[in-house]
């Protein structure tokens, strides 16, 4: 419900137009300076450029001393091209062979593998190589007399134990050989029975 | 000038009467008002959304005027400006027979002010200035009431 009296009275409160004119302009102004603080620099940021410089200046320094200094040079082939001694070969060696550090898990890998393989032909450890006796010619070679399918013979495993960083040994098989049980008899005599102490 | 600038243009026109007198009946003061009005275009301007019809975009330009201004006014350091002496920028351009109704206008207080002009300036119902101020209608004929009784008392019983 409009009243006249009241509209005429805020009717006059209405700006004149030059205070409309000024007030458009300063709004123009005023989107024009939020707008140009919107606009990305276009500029090379500082940061970058130091960053390049840095950049150049440790590529300088890097050259410089590949060049001048043999053991630098060393240094960084060692980095790429890793090299080892002669003891660090022989361990690494030693860790990539089949071995374990328990001498009877090793005697009982290698019987169950000379079954399934048929490593002897006929002759096949007896009840999976449940039947073995141990000797030893000293405390790092040891030979397993284990008992054999066929009556007349036996299976001897060479087993040895060689020196694995941080560990007591790797115990490895050597070598084997079928034997009829009376040179196995002769054999057990040269040698004592096997104690892991 | 482009399309942009033109469309702003007609909307500038189509508006800053209106914001403008409600903005000064706030403020009273020319400055103040000038910085209001610039505020609610600017604030029209960053919003995302757009909206759906005349009479939502004449709706909100009133509110967020408003809303601007009891802004301002809440800020200690221009409650000191608002003396009585300012009123007389207006007397000065103006008639003093109908200066009267203008003091009254002005001297009602800020939360009965929006609803007096969208009531008796442009014409609202209650129910419609309810849904425009988020307010029940119940406090919006409160609110009438009481502008009615002030403005009475301001004027010796003529409205």
């Amino acid at each position: 419900m409009r009243n006249e009296k009241i509209v005429t009275a805020w009717n006059r409160l209405n700006p004149d137009r030059n205070t409309k004119e000024r007030i458009f302009q300063n709004l123009r102004d005023r989107l024009e300076t939020n707008n140009a603080k919107n606009i990305p620099q276009r500029t090379f940021p500082r940061f970058a450029i130091g960053l390049l410089a840095l950049f150049v200046v440790l590529v300088g320094s890097f050259g410089t001393a590949y060049a001048a200094s043999a053991t630098f040079r060393d240094y960084v082939h060692t980095l790429f091209f890793p090299r080892y001694t002669p003891e660090e070969i022989v361990s690494i060696g030693n860790g990539h062979m089949t071995g374990s550090f328990d001498e009877i898990d090793v005697l009982r890998s290698f019987l169950d593998k000379w079954n399934r393989l048929e490593f002897g032909n006929s002759v096949t450890a007896k009840e999976n190589g449940n039947h073995y006796s141990l000797f030893m010619q000293n405390k790092d070679q040891l030979q397993a007399f284990v008992d054999s399918n066929d009556d007349g013979y036996c299976i001897v495993v060479y087993i040895e134990r060689s020196e694995y960083e941080g560990t007591e040994g790797i115990w490895q098989v050597t070598g084997y050989q079928i034997v009829e049980n009376e040179d196995a008899e002769i054999m057990k005599n040269q040698l004592e029975p096997y104690t892991d102490e | 000038m482009s399309f942009l600038e033109k469309e702003f243009e007609t909307l500038y026109n189509q508006y800053i009467d209106m914001i403008y007198r409600l903005c000064f009946s706030f403020l009273k003061n020319r400055e103040d008002t000038e910085d209001a009005v610039q505020t609610v275009f600017v604030k029209y301007l960053k919003k995302k959304k757009r909206l759906v019809n005349e009479n939502h975009e004449k709706a909100w330009f009133i509110v967020t005027a408003s809303n601007v201004c009891k802004d301002m006014l809440r800020q200690s350091w221009r409650k000191h400006d608002r003396s009585m002496e300012r009123y007389d920028e207006i007397a000065v351009r103006k008639d003093a027979a109908d200066h009267e109704m203008e003091m009254a206008v002005m001297s009602l207080p800020d939360k009965y002010k929006t609803v007096v002009y969208l009531y008796y300036y442009e014409g609202y119902q209650t129910k419609e200035i309810a849904e425009i101020l988020h307010k029940p209608a119940s406090t919006i004929r409160n609110y009438l009431t009481e502008a009615r009784r002030h403005l009475k008392k301001i004027l010796g019983g003529t409205l």
